[in-house]
Formats: C-alpha cells, structure tokens, sequence
C-alpha cells in the first residue's frame, strides 16, 4: 500500500501517544478517495485514519490559529503548509514551539474536479510520475498531462517541501525560483481589456469571505472586511472590486502564494494573479528574489533608517 | 404537455423577453451560471448552475427603502416594484428550494413583501433532470428529479427538445405567449423518464426519521470533531439554494441613503455578536450545529420539509468538504 | 404592506434617567401610535444608521405616546443618544409576545429587574398597577450597579410605593454618595427578602448573567417553574421571522418571545 501515508500514521500515532501533541492535522477520509478532508486526529485510532496521497489539497496552515489554542500541535506539512506557518509565527499568531512539523516533499495535488472532468468518470486513485499524472478509475488507469490534472496553485509551486520540520517523513525537495508568468500575460494587456478581465472575474464574487478564511496571511484578530465602516456591505461590482483590492493590499508583502485563497474560491476568481503582481512588483523594485517566503526584513513590512525616502512622520522632504 | 424542439429555444426566450427580462444559463470561465441573456448560447450540459435560483428571486442585497432629508424633515420611499423576470434553466432542486424559501418567507403573522413582489415578477422555467451530477442526492430529502414545486412551467428533456407542461397559471400564460413554438407531444416519456431517475449518492443516505433520531442530540461531541475543518465562510450559506438568512443595514451619503437587506450565514463568527460582545455562538462547533441542526431539525419541525434540497453544491463547494453528505453520512454512524 | 418599512416618527421629549440610559418619547407621524401590549417590542430607526429592537416601556392603556429607554452601546443606541427633541426617527411594531397577564387575575405579582432590564417591566407595571384590584401583593425588586444607575427614579422612588400593597426593594452593586438603601446583588438581595411562591407569579429582566442567577434564586426560593417567567434577548434583525437570526433550536425570540416561562426556556437548548 501507500509507505509514507502508514509512515505518517505511525508517526502522528506516537507523537499523540507520547503527549507531545494534542491534536495532529493531515487529511482524513472524504465522501470520494478524491476529496480527502482535513482531518484533526486527537489520538492513535484517528491517527490511523490518515490520509496522505496525491488528493490531498485543502491547505492546512490557517488551521493552526484555531488549533494551537489548547496545547501544541501536529501538522503534516507541505511547503504551502509550512510557508503559512512561517508566515503565522512571524505574524506572532501562532508559537512555534506550539507546532510539531512533519515535513514532507509535494509533487503537486491532484483537482478533483479536473480530474474528474478529464476521466469523464469517478477517479479512485493518481500518482503524479514527473509530468504526467495516472488516474485510477473503475475503467481502468487513465494518463494526463500534470498541467491539466493538478490544481492551480500546485502548477506555480516553487516550494515542494517546508523551509523547517521537526521531523521528516522523506526526504525534503529544495525550493525553487518562482515565475510569473500569468501576471506578465496580463500586464501586456491594455488597460480597458485588463479592466474587462478583472470586472468579468469580480463580477462573480459571492463576498462569502472563503477567500480570506482560507489564508494563513489574513490572520488579524478583526479584520477590516468585516467593519461596514471601511467596506459597505453593498454587493454590486464597485464594492467588489474595493474588497479584493483591500484584501490583496492586505496581504501584499505577506501572502506566501500558497493558492489556498484561489482554491477555496466557489466561482474561480483568479486570486492569484493579483498576489502575484504584487509578489512580482516586490520582487523587481526592492530586489528581493523570493517576495513570498517570509523575510527578516519584510520588503513592506520594515523600516529601515537609511531609507531614501525617510519616513513620513516630521520628515520635512516630504 | 406539449413538444419543443431545442432549436426553438432561443425563439421562446426572445418572446418571453419581450415583457421580461431573461436569465439563462451560460457559460463563463468554464463554469455555468444563470445570467442575463442577451441572444448568447445557452449552456445545457451543466448539472447545477453555480448560482442558485435563489438570488434571483431573494437578491444577494436589495433596498427597502430610501430616504432623503435631515433630522428635522424626513422622508421615506419605498423600494420600487421589481420588474418582471423569466428565469429558464434552473433544475428542480433549486425550484423546490425557492418554495422552502417561499414558505418561510410568505407565511406566518408577516409576509415579506419584498420576496412575495419578486416571486410574483418571476416565472420560474425548470429544466427536469435526466442524469444526476455527482453529488446530487435530491431524492434523500424528498425532492424529486422531476419535482414540481417553486416551477411555474416545467421543461422536461427529450431526444430533440423538451417536453414542457405549465405548473401555475403563470407558467399556462408564458406558454400561452409562446403557443406557435409548441407541438402536441407523442407521449410522456421523458416526463417519466426523469420522475423515475435514479440517484445513486441519495441511495446511500438515511434520512428516515431523521428529525426524531436526532432529538437529544444537541449536546453530542461529533459537532466539535466535525466544525473542526470549518472556516466558517459564507460559501455553503450563500451557494444554498434554501439558506435565507438576512441582515439589514444602511448606507448613506449625506442626507440620502438607503436601507438594505443583504444574505447572511450564520457560519459567520459574528453572526450574533451584540452589542457589549455577548456572542451566544462563540465555537464553531456551535454554528457548524446551528447550520445542520437548522436544515435537518429546526426547519422539519417549523415547516414540516429538510431546509435541504440535497442540489450538492455545498458538497462540491466546501473549501473543507464540510458538507450535507458528508454530516449525514457521519450520523448514520453516530446516530442510534 | 413591507412589514420592514417603518413608519416616520418624531421625538418629542428625551428623558435622562442615568448616565447611558435615556427614555424617548415617541410619536409617529401619522398613526400617533400602535396597540401594543406589556413586553412587546418596536424596532427603533435612526436613518443612515439602522434599526435596534427595543422594548416599549410605555403603557398602552394609558393611550400616551410610544415610550423607549435606551441604554448607549452600539452605533443606533449611540446615534439616538445624540438626537434631541424634533429629530425624526423610525418606528415599526409592536413585535414579539407579551407577558402572559390573562392568567394571573387573584395571584401575587414578584418582578425582579436589573439596570435597564426595569424598561419592558415598567410598561408591565404600571399596567398591573392601573388595575390594581386584580391582583394580590405586588413586590418590585429592583437593582443597579450604583444609586446613579437606577431608571425611572420617579416612579421606583416615589409613583409605585404610594400604591396600595406595593412594596418597592431597592438594592445597588456598590453604594456611594447618600445611598441609605441595600448593597446586594439582585439574587441575593432576592433570597434575603425571601418572597413566598405561594400564588404567587415571578416575572425577572435584566442582563443574561442576573436573570442566569435570579432564576436558580427564585427556584431555591420554592418557585416552579411556570410560576416564574422572563424574557430573553437575542440579535435581531427583521424582528418579523424571517431574517433568521434570533433562533435558539426551532424557536424564533422575535416571534415566540421575548417572554417565556423558566418551564419553555428549560426545553430549549442553551445557546442564548
Ligand atoms: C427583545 C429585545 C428587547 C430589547 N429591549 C431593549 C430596551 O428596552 N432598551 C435597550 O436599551 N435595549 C434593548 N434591547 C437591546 C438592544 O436591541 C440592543 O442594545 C441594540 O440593538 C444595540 O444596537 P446598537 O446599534 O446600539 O449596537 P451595535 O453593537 O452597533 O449593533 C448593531 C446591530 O446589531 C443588532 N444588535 C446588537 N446587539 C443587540 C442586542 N443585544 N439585541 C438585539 N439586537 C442587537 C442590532 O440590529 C443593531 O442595530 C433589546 C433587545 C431585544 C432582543
Ligand atoms: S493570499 Fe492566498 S496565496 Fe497568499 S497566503 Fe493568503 S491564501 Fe495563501
Ligand atoms: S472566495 Fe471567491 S467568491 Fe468568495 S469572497 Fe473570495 S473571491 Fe469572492
Ligand atoms: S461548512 Fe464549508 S462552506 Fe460552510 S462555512 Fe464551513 S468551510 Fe465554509
Ligand atoms: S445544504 Fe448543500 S446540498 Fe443541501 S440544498 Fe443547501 S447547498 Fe444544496
Ligand atoms: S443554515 Fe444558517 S444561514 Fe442557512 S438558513 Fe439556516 S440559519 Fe440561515
Ligand atoms: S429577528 Fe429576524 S427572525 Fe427574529
């Protein structure tokens, strides 16, 4: 069967049954093999249940806001996973110390949706092989390209594995440099087709906030989407529009392009490209080759006092 | 009954839309939605829409009312009445939906004007199912594929065309309009054919005294373990095409403003914040309940239906898969 | 008719009654007022910034104007505390259910509130009171964080002991000033009166943390369970059954209450 999915078993068994942690999140069984759910285990029998295959895609990071609350706990964590983390400890959310890291190498999560749409029928099993993916169906094995089967975000991946784990199931893949290309073939755009893009896409908006709930970067304790004083509760297309660049700035500068946000997404609004033209315009104006892997000296996020420009407060040159 | 051919669908939707405005499924960025039409194809190989009927009839926000003047000289005026709407394209599910909506909403000591106005503007045209999406499980909380309730004029799916067959007198007048595109029909078989559709998911649930057996079970540790993976977002709530709730606000810009009422969801955390900070549901595990409690409990106990027409959108839209199957698979394990 | 338009009205007088109570006096334009009964509500508006349930602290019978008091804690009880006599505001109602008074003809009336909780009890009151006969021995117990938090000193201090077999207890969380009177909390100051259930009706308002405590008091004081009732608050937004918000389980506070008997809040579940 499935090594590092009893490996992960063993290991979130032991760690409960030591005490190390109370609570140890992965995925656990769903209504269908493709859609693995995130799974909260307290103790070894639920341990067993754990999931770990080519399914599993909700990202989990955000999970540990509400988690950490009542005593440490365990995580199975891609790089997504473990940017977000990073992201929530330097954000001060979440201990560190509060969090076992079992780190593991992502070769990609299969879209059940995609998968389901490309094998015209119920998918029970997938193996990702370098750039094609295998689909197990009840007619057989079925093979694709990985770029048609894998979700979104997984495509853009430049982070396979978690800078930092306690342990590790596997051995860790190093990381990459990220690409932007879907931000480059709109900023060729004019503007009037680029206006038309985005209000086709905005138009769609629920406001159902899943989008920010998802996100290991939207983490404040109040957030200003909530309060009718900065965003009325109106839904017509202005208002979508002020909510989605409110929640991109927001994140400007924080968000660790996990494509969680994108994937949580009911009407498939291309967050991700607005995350990205932020992750891009960072990258090339302050020099900072991975925008999204949370930095020492965050780009927006950091004031330092040879700054050109000086700062705001009492600064005569401005 | 009478036979329309497919090709002739356009034609009907160009002479309904002559008094109406029209809504249409359609094809966008790869999924379907029901959106104005303006002549553009017409999606029919979609399984559920992703926008339920329910916001075209109970608007995600709409005015009240309006009003103008200071504090000394005030004056109000009331939303204007809704123009007349024609809605093809939404399945049963979403139709039995809106009459759960409509018996909440319409019955009892009030009736709210602003839904009975829009409903009465609406002529819901339903398109019956032949084959069932996925994650459909109509059939588990007593609606049928070929369901009648909530439709003014059902439109049943035959080899070239559809069966269709006015349920209201609404639906006999929009029929009526478009007499010429219609044919006697030769029989009823693809009316039978969707009232006899099997659902395989909504075979493997059990509701049967679903109501009873939960009683008592308000206090039982699965709602923790499942609200765990919640994230308490509004997709389930706003993608339901039975969920209702509502808040009401007020937007203004110096002496003119308006109020409005706008969907809600109680899986929000501040749901019932009050003023003071009281939060009767706190926990998540307190209105992941409410949610499930409400649609498979509280609604059979107030309106004698499941707040749930089992049309699986919140099965496949769940950013954590915390959805009606997956509950009520758990509580046929859970529940004596 | 849109149950949710209300009807403009206009306040004719605003009454302090503590730092962050005031009572307004309301009347609609067009109408004068509404029948209403004790315990029910209005949703009150101030335009631009929205609606607040609030109960009607004025007595119908009486056929004055609408009277409202109005604790400052939000945005619209904020925005009414700023209004002033003149200022339009909006009003639909009366909503909710009242207190049960059909059947208490001959039985001894206890009410217990607590700081602004005294509001819908006043218009109950004062109610009873102009029908005094009805009744047997009417206890009011009534109390505020300090002296300078009592409402409707007027008649707590002066109106309601004048009349026949009332009894008026005050009682205050902390004492200052010239206060003479009991420094309790409510439920102990309660138990140290130590009213008798004998036929006797237990009606209880005020915050959720004294009506918790008042009614374990009044049990252990021998009342059962539907000799005590008391109301419950809950957001709201429609205050007519269909926004869906005030549900506890299948009951709806804005239509099944705000009143219940201790005996129907026990059949509920406790998410309030
Ligand atoms: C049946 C009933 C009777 C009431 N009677 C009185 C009374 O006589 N006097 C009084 O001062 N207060 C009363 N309240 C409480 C009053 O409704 C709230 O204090 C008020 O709504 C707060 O509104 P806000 O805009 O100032 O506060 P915000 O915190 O700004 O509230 C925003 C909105 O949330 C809703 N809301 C917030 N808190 C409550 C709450 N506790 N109850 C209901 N809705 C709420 C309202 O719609 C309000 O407009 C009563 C509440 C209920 C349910
Ligand atoms: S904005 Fe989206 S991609 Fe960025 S951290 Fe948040 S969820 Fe992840
Ligand atoms: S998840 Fe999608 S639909 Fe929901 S608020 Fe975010 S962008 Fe809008
Ligand atoms: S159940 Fe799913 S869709 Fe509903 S609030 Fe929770 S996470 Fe969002
Ligand atoms: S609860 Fe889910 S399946 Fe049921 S009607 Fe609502 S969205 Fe559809
Ligand atoms: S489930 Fe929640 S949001 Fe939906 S109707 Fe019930 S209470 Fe309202
Ligand atoms: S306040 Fe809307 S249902 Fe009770």
């Amino acid at each position: 069967m499935n090594e590092r999915q009893a490996k992960l078993r063993s290991i979130a068994g032991s760690l409960l049954a030591e005490g190390r942690v109370s609570l140890f999140i992965g995925f656990g069984p769903g209504l269908e093999p493709s859609r693995p759910v995130p799974w909260f285990a307290k103790n070894a029998d639920e341990a067993g249940k754990l999931v770990l295959d080519p399914f599993c895609g909700p990202g989990l990071a955000r999970y540990l806001l509400d988690e950490t609350a009542a005593g440490p706990a365990g995580i199975v964590a891609r790089g997504c996973d473990g940017l977000g983390l990073e992201r929530l400890v330097a954000d001060k959310r979440v201990g560190r110390d509060q969090v076992y890291v079992v780190g593991v190498a992502c070769r990609g999560a299969v879209d059940p949706d995609k998968a389901r749409r490309l094998a015209g029928r119920p998918v029970f099993g997938a193996e990702v092989n370098g750039e094609t993916v295998a689909l197990t169906t009840a007619g057989g094995r079925l093979s694709f390209p990985r770029s048609d089967c894998l979700l979104d975000r997984c495509l853009a991946c430049a982070d396979p594995s978690p800078r930092t784990a306690d342990t590790w199931l596997e051995e860790p893949l190093p990381g990459a440099q990220r690409e932007f290309e879907g931000v480059e073939a709109l900023e060729k755009l004019g503007p009037d087709d680029r206006y038309a893009f985005w209000a086709r896409h905005l138009e769609r908006c629920l406001r159902c906030h899943a989008c920010r709930n998802a996100c290991p970067a939207c983490n404040c304790v109040a957030c200003s989407l909530d309060n009718p004083e900065w965003l009325e509760r109106t839904t017509g297309l202005a208002d979508h529009f002020m909510f989605h660049f409110t929640r991109a700035y927001h994140v400007a500068g924080r968000c660790v392009a996990c494509g969680e946000c994108q994937r949580a997404c009911p009407v498939g609004i291309p967050l991700m490209l607005l995350n990205e033209k932020f992750m891009k315009d960072i990258r090339d104006l302050f020099a900072v080759p991975d925008p999204h892997r949370p930095q020492e000296a965050e780009p927006l996020g950091h004031f330092s006092p040879d700054d050109p420009e000086g700062w705001r407060e009492g600064d005569e040159t401005l | 009954m009478k036979l329309m051919r497919a090709g002739a669908l356009p034609r009907l939707l160009e002479t309904l839309g002559r008094q109406a405005q029209v809504y249409a499924p359609a094809t966008e960025d790869g999924l379907v939605l029901l959106r104005p039409w303006t002549g553009q194809a017409i999606a029919t190989s979609y399984v559920n829409p992703v926008n339920s009927l329910k916001g075209l009839v109970y608007p995600q926000t709409e005015a009240v009312l309006e009003f103008t003047g200071g504090d000394e000289n005030l004056s109000l005026r009331e939303a204007p009445a809704p123009a007349p709407q024609v809605v093809f394209g939404g399945r049963p599910c979403d139709a039995a939906g809106l009459a759960l909506i409509a018996q909440v909403l319409l019955e009892g000591t009030f009736v709210d004007e602003l839904f009975r106005r829009r409903r009465e503007a609406t002529t819901v045209l339903t398109v019956a199912c032949r084959e069932p999406g996925p994650y459909c499980f109509c059939r588990a909380m007593g609606v049928s594929p070929a369901d009648e309730r909530g439709s003014d004029v059902m439109f049943y799916p035959a080899d070239d065309g559809y069966l269709v067959e006015a349920v209201t007198a609404r639906g006999e007048e929009a029929l009526q309009a478009v007499a010429g595109l219609l044919a006697p029909a030769p029989d009823t078989g693809a009316r039978d054919a969707c009232r006899e559709l099997r659902i395989p998911l909504a075979e493997k649930l059990t509701t049967d005294r679903l109501a009873a057996r939960l009683e008592g079970f308000f206090e039982h540790p699965y709602w923790e373990q499942v609200a765990r993976r919640c994230r308490s977002c509004g997709t389930c709530a706003y993608l339901c095409p039975t969920c209702y709730c509502t808040a009401i606000f007020d937007t203004s810009r110096g002496t003119r403003g308006r109020r409005l009422r706008g969907w809600d969801s109680c899986q929000f955390k501040d749901f019932l914040l009050m003023a003071g900070g009281h939060n009767p549901r706190p926990a998540k595990k307190q209105r992941v309940r409410n949610r499930f409690l409400h649609k498979l409990s509280y609604s059979p106990a107030n309106h004698g239906a499941y707040g749930c027409v089992g049309c699986g959108r919140c099965v496949e839209k769940c950013p954590a898969d915390l959805h009606m199957v997956a509950v009520l698979t758990d509580l046929g394990e859970v529940l004596p | 008719m849109n149950p949710l338009v209300p009807e403009i009205a206009t306040i004719k007088d605003i009454i302090p009654e503590t730092g962050d109570v005031k009572t307004f006096v309301v009347e609609p334009d067009n109408t004068g007022s509404f029948a209403y009964r004790p315990g029910q509500c209005a949703m009150v508006s101030v335009f631009g910034v929205g609606e607040a349930m609030i109960s009607i602290t004025s007595t119908a019978a009486r056929r004055g104007p609408l009277e409202f008091s109005v604790k400052r804690v939000g945005r619209v009880s904020g925005a009414l505390h700023e209004a002033e006599p003149g200022h339009k505001v909006g009003v639909r109602g009366p909503y909710g259910n009242w207190f049960p008074l059909e059947d208490w003809a001959g039985r001894n009336l206890l009410f217990v509130g607590g700081g602004i909780g005294l509001a819908p009890l006043r218009a109950l009151i004062n109610h009873c009171l102009d029908e005094r006969d009805r009744y047997g021995r009417v206890d009011i117990v009534y109390g505020a964080r300090s002296p300078q938090d009592l409402c409707f000193k007027r008649e707590i201090m002066e109106n309601w002991p004048r009349v026949k077999d009332v009894g008026v207890h005050l009682t205050v969380d902390a004492a200052n000033g010239d206060w003479q009177g009991a420094v309790a909390l409510v439920p102990h100051f309660l138990e140290r009166l130590g009213p008798s259930p004998e036929g006797t009706v237990a009606v209880t308002c005020g915050p959720p943390i004294m009506i918790k405590y008042t009614l374990a008091s009044l049990t252990k004081l021998g009342f059962a369970d539907d000799q005590i009732v008391t109301t419950l608050e809950l957001k709201m937004q429609c205050g007519v059954g269909k926004c869906g918000r005030c549900n506890i389980g299948a009951k709806y506070v804005c239509l099944d209450g705000p009143v219940f008997t201790y005996e129907q809040l026990k059949q509920l579940p406790q998410e309030y």
